[in-house]
């Protein structure tokens, strides 16, 4: 199962990245919303670890513009949200965002549930 | 976060922290030019929300809740614009608080603990703008 990975931070990229690896998925990182578009363009994830607030376009911009593209708008995608980011979730998931994965808290075993729970089979 | 090893990305914590920390100061630093870059400004809240995340992640909580409060700090000057003008005694709090951050890294880097923020978190809050 492949997945990218959109977070400005080069910590969380990694960090993800690493763990997700070890598990068996393959992953692609993305710094930015438009290296994001750009990537599940070029390689259709199956599913998206969205990062909300970032540089260039902003996970907002993201989910929008993955909505409106025909190829791209099955992808589930979960957004990471940290500590008072509620508003910020519901706005997400109205833009299709499937379910949330909160940075600061979370378990890995909990995350890969999540992960599980939304990827469809094939 | 539980169920993970955290000490093996201690080291790309504490740098990219730090960088996550230089670019509050530049964002506090700007505000005393009128009116303020909103780049810088931007850039100053992606930091402090990224600082937050990951001090949470990693079980730092004093110093996340010192970067939620720079991230909201700099958010409202982001989407307010230059509507409110700091004033030398606000910046200065704000660049107190970064030095703070620096000092507080600098002892989880030596002795893998937090220093006492509760004095500069509650300084920041007393911001307003």
């Amino acid at each position: 199962m492949h997945v990218l990975i959109a977070d400005d931070d080069a910590f969380f990229r990694t960090f993800y990245e690493s763990k997700l690896t070890e598990t068996g998925f393959s992953v692609e990182t993305a710094a930015d919303g438009k290296q994001a578009l750009e990537k599940a363009k070029q390689h259709i994830p199956d599913l998206i670890l969205l990062d909300i607030i970032m540089p260039e376009k902003n996970g907002f911009e993201v989910l929008q513009e993955l909505s409106n593209d025909p190829q791209l708008q099955k992808i589930p995608v979960l957004v990471f949200s940290s500590l008072g980011q509620e508003k910020d979730v519901a706005k997400a998931k109205e833009l299709g965002a499937v379910d949330y994965v909160n940075k600061g808290t979370l378990d890995f075993e909990s995350l890969l549930l999540k992960i599980f729970t939304v990827i469809k089979p094939v | 976060m539980n169920g993970v090893d955290l000490t093996t990305f201690k080291t790309l914590f504490l740098k990219t922290a730090r960088e996550n920390i230089e670019d509050l100061f530049a964002g506090a630093s700007t505000l005393l030019v009128t009116p303020f870059p909103r780049e810088v400004i931007q850039k100053a809240y992606i930091a402090g929300h990224s600082l937050k995340s990951k001090c949470q992640t990693m079980g730092y909580q004093n110093m996340a809740i010192l970067s939620a409060s720079f991230e909201s700090i700099f958010r409202r000057l982001h989407e307010n614009g230059s509507g409110h003008s700091p004033t030398p005694e606000e910046i200065a709090i704000l660049q107190n608080a970064v030095e703070m951050c620096r000092r507080c890294i600098a002892n989880i880097e030596t002795n893998d603990a937090e220093i006492d923020l509760q004095d500069t978190i509650k300084a920041l809050e007393t911001l307003v703008f």
